[in-house]
């Protein structure tokens, strides 16, 4: 199961109030007709951390391996972007041509 | 044999010209151009001055067979192909795939030199696909490509505007300096794509949203789509999964597009090389080589949930990210030795974790933390089955995280209902009642409240509680149901009691709650009977007729006569007489009256009220008729069960005989039709009999129909002393004639004197055969059990406190006939 944290977009110690106003603003942008599968996995993640009992259990007893890819895309968050280079572009555009004709 | 082994080509050879012709039109036709080139091959072997058409579908064959290589990527093959046809069949069809596929197979100087040579055989459309491959040929600068482009190509019109673009781009010159150069790039020329691609780059700095819109307008075989990809990966909503799909030197790219670091991008690279799914060694190594990178508390949770699938990395996690405390090591052995199922060492660590939050109870957290474990540790116990000795471990531990946490509703009514498994009616009731007391607003345990205060007979307190759910949720059925039956069971105390007057009122209350006469006329018989014990004849009759009229069918009515009529202390069958209901054999019944009938049945079942063998005994006859007209599986099981748990054995009989007729040698309708037969009794089975049923046994087993298994081992268990085995899904089953000896020798040790029949076992028990599965003061026990009873039952309990484990249902659940 992904870090239901980091799914919300919340910190681990925010409270109830906190936590369900992440889980509205989740919701809103992600609405179950739109993206059922997202949607499911923000009422996952809001079900399994909503109460300070809930947080506290998944705390003590959450025993599925950590959530490897949300790790990375914490640390991997956007900084000041930059041009590539001439020498980037050209080596993309060096690659053979993408796909059939 | 040999022809078969032969090789396609000598099969081929040995066909007349007549089937290869037919062949390789079929080939053609189903689109196999391999097979097709060597049909027509040979056919122009055999007769090279033909005039059929085979050049023409040889030629067809090697371009649409170049075309499928291409289809697969495999653009050199295709070139080489194509180059064939020219010298096999004197045409150079479609020249602008050939220079299509040298171009992505990367043979440029070739692919300039086809172009010039098939240029005027070109269309101005294939011309200008070709011409935006070549002119992104050109950015990249291509030196065979530029040099064999002619001073006053088109390519070279545009060439500096798009460099010019290019360059600014790159040197980050501002948007408008970047969007003046392309500027100068006209809509038709061949650069337009790149036109395109830089306009999404440059739009992903302002609206990432756009920026991949503006992408996607790319066609899909544009060579810029190895950019347009890039694009859409940057704009996605979780850019990290979006840079997994694309290839390193993109990856490079969308590195610098998002901002990333060095140590963003090898934190990048290092997580592209992990698996899909990557093991718990893995998935720990990647977390400790980037832990500087990854945020450091996510890092350290990381690495801790993975130390229980990963013990080995607790000395790394430790060396970085400090000691840990002890609550935190028993916690990850307590998980290690859940992972292992060694559930009694995870309790252990539990209970340790619990005790060192306990120490802090001041800390609310703590508190509220020793309580969930404790909860946990209760599940643990009941799930793997580790309830053993006097107290069972579930009830302690969740009693004891309500001392800690009292605000946890679900815990009550679970101790509650543990109670009420074990047959322990008075902590059933307390913790109810407790929990009442503890969420007087609760709909979910005020109904639990009804319920255990109507056992109890206290029915005030249960109109009471009933009435509150009713406040709180007025269209609570159960609660309405309950609340009627309550007053209904309050009104038949005061008759008996001769309060008649309170009766009266009670049944008032009820009539007020009823909707739709939904009681099936129980009101009404009750005022009936209470006018009847008040010496009102006519207002009894009245009231009986009425109550007897919305029962519904005659069956149910005399069904309901009889009960309600005995439950107050009146004679039903002075009732019956006086209204003149006459003789219950003529009475006529259907599907639907037998099936309301058994709904009923049950229902008093539930109630308690246990004295329904006589009166649907006076009902066999309809009843019989009835059951005759069952057909549905569904409907047989239901009447069948109803029977059984009635019990009413003559009927029970006949309905599982109907049943077999439809459902032949089914398990469950055997089992009934001997249940019925032997009225209930193991030892009255017949020997024939005995074996059909052993037969049923073997058939729920291996249909893995559990519900048909645990009836009968239930059925041949009676009379059996209690056995050790009941936790371990219900004794063995002791094949009869092993039952029948040791029956012979206990009675005949019955009859000896005490000391002598102690000699005589203990004689017995020495020549006990060796046994693998039991050490041998165990196997004595158990011998000594199956000889002499509870007697040596209790002795082995008082002996051993711990073995065997406690039944799960203790108590009245459990009380044997015999």
């Amino acid at each position: 199961m992904p870090n239901p944290f980091a799914v919300l977009g919340v910190a681990e110690d925010a409270d109830d109030d906190a936590i369900k106003k992440a889980y509205l603003q989740q919701v809103r942008e992600h609405p179950p007709e739109r993206n059922p599968e997202r949607f499911q996995a923000i009422r996952a993640a809001y079900e399994a951390v909503k109460t300070r009992r809930d947080r506290l259990r998944h705390r003590i007893l959450q025993q599925e391996p950590p959530d490897l890819a949300g790790l990375v895309a914490t640390a991997l968050q956007p900084g000041a972007r930059r041009r590539p280079s001439e020498f980037q572009l050209r080596q993309v555009l060096s690659q053979p041509l993408i796909g059939p004709k | 044999m040999a022809k078969a082994q032969s090789s396609p080509r000598a099969r081929l050879d040995d066909l007349p010209t007549r089937e290869l012709i037919a062949r390789g039109s079929a080939l053609l036709a189903t689109h196999d151009y391999k097979d097709a080139i060597d049909v027509y091959k040979l056919l122009l072997k055999r007769e090279p001055q033909a005039e059929a058409g085979w050049r023409e579908s040889l030629a067809t064959a090697y371009l649409e067979r170049a075309r499928q290589l291409a289809g697969k990527a495999m653009y050199r093959e295709a070139a080489v192909l194509w180059e064939n046809l020219p010298s096999l069949c004197g045409q150079a069809p479609h020249p602008e795939g050939y220079i299509d596929w040298l171009l992505r197979s990367g043979q440029h100087a070739k692919a300039m030199r086809a172009y010039a040579a098939h240029a005027a055989a070109l269309s101005a459309a294939e011309i200008g696909e070709l011409e935006i491959e070549i002119a992104a040929l050109t950015l990249t600068g291509q030196k065979e490509v530029l040099q064999a482009l002619p001073p006053d190509a088109p390519l070279r019109q545009h060439l500096n505007a798009a460099q010019d673009a290019l360059r600014a781009y790159a040197q980050g010159e501002p948007e408008e300096q970047v969007r003046d150069a392309l500027k100068n790039i006209s809509f038709r020329s061949p650069y337009r794509d790149w036109r395109q691609a830089l306009s999404a780059l440059l739009k992903l700095e302002t609206d990432p949203t756009e920026a991949a819109a503006l992408a996607k307008r790319l066609s899909p075989t544009s060579p810029y789509q190895g950019l347009a990809e890039i694009v859409r990966a940057c704009a996605a909503a979780d850019p990290t999964r979006a840079l997994l799909t694309l290839d390193p030197i993109q990856r490079e790219l969308a590195g610098s597009l998002l901002g990333l670091d060095q140590r963003q991008m090898k934190l990048l690279k290092e997580w592209t090389r992990l698996n899909v799914h990557p093991g718990d060694k893995a998935s720990f190594d990647f977390i400790i080589a980037n832990q500087a990178t990854l945020n450091a508390e996510l890092a350290r949770h990381a690495s801790l949930a993975l130390l229980p699938a990963y013990p080995s990395g607790l000395k790394i996690h430790t060396r970085l990210f400090g000691p840990l405390s002890p609550f935190e090591s028993n916690r990850l052995q307590a998980l290690q030795a859940e992972r292992d199922h060694q559930y009694s060492r995870a309790l252990r660590s539990w209970r340790t974790c619990a005790e060192l939050l306990i120490q802090d109870a001041g800390n609310p957290d703590n508190r509220l933390a020793a309580a969930l474990i404790l909860r946990h540790m209760a599940e643990l116990a009941e799930q793997e089955d580790l309830d053993w000795g006097e107290t069972p471990k579930t009830r302690d531990y969740l009693e004891q995280s309500l001392r800690l946490d009292p605000d946890d509703r679900d815990i009550y009514l679970k101790l509650a209902k543990l109670c009420q498994d074990a047959g322990d009616d008075k902590e059933y009731h307390q913790w109810v009642e407790r929990a009442a007391k503890h969420f007087p607003n609760d709909p979910q345990v005020l109904l639990a409240a009804v319920e255990t205060a109507t056992a109890r007979n206290a029915y005030k307190k249960a109109a009471g509680f009933a009435a509150r759910v009713l406040e709180l949720d007025p269209i609570n059925p159960k609660a309405r149901a309950i609340l009627i039956s309550a007053h209904l069971a309050h009104a038949r105390k005061q008759i008996l009691a001769g309060k008649y007057a309170l009766a009266e009122k009670e049944l008032d209350s009820a009539g007020q709650l009823e909707r739709d006469k939904a009681r099936g006329g129980v009101i009404e018989i009750n005022r009936g009977l209470l006018a009847s014990r008040q010496d009102q004849p006519e207002r009894a009759r009245q009231w009986l007729r009425e109550g007897l009229r919305l029962a519904g069918s005659p069956v149910l009515a005399w069904l309901r006569l009889a009960v309600e009529a005995e439950r107050v202390d009146l004679e039903p069958s002075v009732l019956r007489r006086d209204l003149d209901l006459g003789d219950p054999r003529k009475l006529a019944a259907g599907r639907a009256d037998l099936l309301a009938l058994i709904r009923a049945v049950n229902a008093y079942h539930e109630e308690g009220f246990e004295y329904l063998d006589a009166t649907l005994r006076e009902l066999e006859r309809p009843l019989k008729h009835a059951i005759q007209q069952l057909e549905e599986e569904g409907d047989l099981v239901a009447v069948c069960e109803s029977l059984h748990q009635a019990p009413c054995h003559e009927l029970l009989e006949i309905a599982a005989a109907r049943a077999l007729e439809r459902y032949p040698e089914q398990p469950l309708f055997v089992y009934y039709l001997i249940y019925g037969r032997a009225e209930g009794d193991i030892d009255s089975v017949k020997d024939r009999d005995y074996e059909r049923l052993e037969n049923a046994l073997d058939q729920a087993v291996a249909a893995k129909d559990h519900r048909t298994v645990t009836a009968i081992n239930q059925f041949f268990s009676q009379g059996a002393p209690p056995s050790p085995f009941s936790r371990m899904g219900g004794p063995p089953q002791m094949p009869r004639e092993m039952r029948r000896e040791l029956d012979d020798i206990r009675r005949q040790l019955e009859r000896v004197p005490p000391a002598l029949r102690d000699q005589m076992l203990d004689a017995m028990l020495d020549d006990l055969p060796p046994d693998d599965d039991f050490p041998p003061k165990v196997q004595r026990a158990l011998m000594k059990i199956l000889l002499l009873g509870d007697e040596a039952f209790r002795d082995l309990l008082d002996e051993s406190p711990d073995f065997p484990p406690s039944p799960r249902g203790r108590g009245g659940r459990n009380k044997r006939r015999r």
